[in-house]
């Protein structure tokens, strides 16, 4: 393989059940599938946004390639400098160099501050628990990245309670950014914020990706948000990735019948129009439908998915699928 | 006044302010506006604007102190007269007889806001047996299953004695709405009835709004702060700031031509998903600290057309560009005018 085509991470088969227990000795009588079967390219310099419904498994995606849940299976290769990662292998020492490669953007900037913490402490913590830096060095990075996301250095010593939710999320990037990783996974980074704020933050993202080079996994239930951020756009239901395709193409002609009723769904601005209105609900993650996940809501669906688990495949050079029939249907995008 | 024949009602100049020991907080402050029979007004705004006080003061169920309702008139036509809801007193039995019988309200929350203790059909049902008197057990128990059909639940008859905590919030929300609806209301406030819900859940309950609201006739507020959904649910649109409103218009007018810079800037700050991508436009600064007395138009900090020593110096009127579109703007109202409010700025107005 070439130096330039190597990805930055690769995601196989990954899986993450979570146990439902239950009875006298709190047996475990079922799992709630929040992540099933999931494969993923990441590129270097890219952003891929993931989109789904809440229940989707796009969080726990995000948290899982992290290693903050440990995968149930399945294998994170993180590709650096020529040497593989495998990330739910890494041992405590070989993790401390991963996470200096790879951070998260929470979403909820009032709960994922610590109250008790000044800005320094917050934000240096990484530095610190990684091993990068102390003392005066750790404090004038902690000064150099507030400045790169539009803090005042003055605030150093302010706590949490004192900043409004955009200048939270400010600290929240510059958390992740302080070690300078590679890869930044944003968890619906702006949905606690207000459309004026909403556009600071993605576009201060923006510019930092330009800035440091870093690949983003970004994710998002905002269809708008994820199509001004992203490059690819990966979209999930029910712990399952249905398709994966590059932005412009994926939206305007979708493969998967749920990107196609998600992006019906979305309201738009021009005109009042009619849309294609999804029945039912997304389903209970412990007890899945037979076949394909989406067909009892799928107005397209035949014998075939409610039999056959169809399973993401490459349907022409960089979209993959998991439709039995995308090849039949010639479905409607933006 | 003359009782015009379409006006259902009328709000003038409302103003709702908070006590707080930090000081007042003019959450609402000189909103005025009208709502046509059978028609729909969208209110956008972000947070803090004060488009859910003003909801819940048309209902008069602001919280009560610290919250009062200190000006303005909110007129109510119906067919036996004109009430100023106002005027009345919060827990009085004629306001508690025009609340969910002639303005109802579905609130953001379908989590909360119904009581976790009783079922589905019991809340229905209370509603009912407060506004239709002589009713019999029977024939109100088959009326909650019609309209639990009717919003799209489905084995109502089963579904009416379960318990909220039972339903899915997608549900929860078609019952609140059934709940609203129960007593065929002249007026439905919706508040932000869809964000706690999914993009393909909330626009079924869009469908569903909007096919009521023709069946029934109903007029109907829709506030949120998604200007798309706004857009699809509403005649007219009215933007709101900081407890005042910036710009109100028809929804192709207040998307094609927006006038105020404020929905100027709004626009060019939000990600959408048709047409090209340019890089978004942010509103500089924040929202100013809301114990703040603006003299002049409250967005002035923030605005890149400001007129310094006129915009903050004093109060824009509402301004009419055209019979349908208003804006409270300065850059809009005529110079002598504007001179004449504040003569000190002249010159700098004229530049």
């Amino acid at each position: 393989m070439s130096a330039q085509a190597e990805p930055l991470l690769e995601v196989k088969e990954l899986k993450k059940w979570f146990p439902i227990t239950g009875g006298f000795f709190k047996r475990t009588i079922g799992y709630v599938k929040a992540v099933d079967d999931v494969n993923l390219v990441v590129q270097p310099g890219e952003t891929l946004g993931v989109v789904g419904e809440s229940g989707s498994g796009k969080t726990t995606l995000g948290r899982t390639i992290l290693r903050l849940y440990e995968p149930t299976s399945g294998d994170i290769v993180l590709h650096e400098k020529g040497r593989e990662y495998h990330v739910p292998l890494l041992d405590d020492k070989e993790m401390h160099h991963f996470r200096r490669n790879a951070q998260m953007i929470f979403q909820d900037p009032y709960a994922s501050l610590n109250p008790r913490m000044n800005i320094l402490e917050t934000i240096g913590e990484p530095l610190l628990v990684n091993g990068v830096a102390k003392g005066t060095e750790l404090e004038e990075r902690v000064k150099k990245v507030m400045l790169q996301v539009g803090l005042r250095v003055e605030h150093l010593r302010r706590f949490p309670h004192s900043f409004s939710g955009g200048q939270r999320q400010r600290i929240g990037i510059a958390r992740a950014l302080v070690v300078n990783p590679k890869l930044v996974v944003a968890d619906e980074p702006v949905s606690a914020l207000d459309v004026s704020i909403q556009a600071q933050i993605l576009n201060l993202l923006k510019d930092l990706q330009e800035q440091y080079q870093l690949t983003y996994i970004f994710i998002s239930h905002a269809m708008g948000v994820i199509r001004y951020m992203s490059d690819r756009i990966a979209v999930m239901y029910a712990g399952k990735m249905v398709e994966v395709g590059p932005k412009q193409e994926l939206l305007n002609k979708p493969l998967h019948p749920y990107t196609e009723a998600l992006l019906s769904a979305v309201p738009k601005m021009s005109q009042k129009r009619k849309r294609l209105v999804s029945r039912g609900e997304v389903p209970d993650l412990s007890r899945l439908p037979s076949g394909c996940v989406f067909h009892p809501r799928c107005k397209y669906a035949t014998d075939i998915c409610k039999n056959e688990e169809p399973h993401l495949r490459e349907l022409s050079p960089g979209r993959t699928v998991s439709c039995h029939l995308a090849e039949k249907l010639s479905l409607e995008g933006i | 006044m003359a009782n015009d024949n379409n006006k259902l009602i009328e709000v003038r100049d409302l103003q709702t302010y908070f006590y707080l020991y930090e000081g007042v907080v003019r959450a609402v402050d000189g909103v005025s506006y009208t709502i046509n029979k059978g028609k729909s007004l969208g209110v956008i705004g972000e947070s803090g604007c004060g488009k859910s006080v003003t909801a819940q003061s048309m209902m008069r169920i602001v919280p009560t102190p610290p919250a009062k309702e200190v000006g303005g008139e909110i007129l109510l036509h119906l067919d036996t007269g004109t009430v100023d809801v106002l005027k009345m007193t919060a827990n009085s039995p004629e306001m508690r007889a025009l609340r969910w019988k002639e303005i109802s309200m579905v609130f953001q929350e379908p989590m909360t806001s119904f009581s976790p203790l009783f079922t589905i059909g019991n809340q229905i049902t209370e509603a009912i047996k407060l506004h239709i008197p002589g009713i019999t057990k029977k024939e109100m128990r088959d009326r909650v299953i019609e309209l639990l059909g009717k919003v799209g639940i489905p084995q109502p008859s089963r579904l009416i004695d379960v318990y909220p905590h039972q339903l899915s919030g997608g549900m929860r929300q078609r019952a609140m709405i059934a709940m609203a609806l129960s007593c065929n209301p002249k007026l439905l406030i919706a508040d932000e009835p869809t964000t706690a819900l999914d993009v393909t859940i909330e626009a079924q309950i869009l469908e569903l709004i909007r096919a009521l609201q023709e069946e029934f006739g109903m007029a109907l507020m829709y506030i949120s702060h998604d200007l798309a959904v706004v857009s699809e649910m509403s005649d007219e649109i009215m933007i709101m700031y900081l407890g005042r409103v910036m710009e109100k218009a028809t929804t192709d007018e207040v998307f094609n031509n927006p006038m105020h810079p404020y929905t100027q800037a709004l626009w060019r700050s939000i990600p959408t998903i048709e047409g090209d991508i340019k890089r978004l436009n942010t509103i500089s600064g924040m929202l100013p600290n809301p114990y703040t007395v603006h003299k002049g138009c409250p967005f002035f900090s923030r605005c890149e057309q400001r007129i310094p020593g006129l915009c903050d110096e004093a109060r824009p009127a509402m301004t009419e560009v055209s019979p349908t579109h208003t804006v409270s703007c300065f850059l809009y109202e005529k110079s002598a005018q504007a001179a004449s409010r504040a003569p000190a700025a002249g010159q700098m107005a004229a530049r």
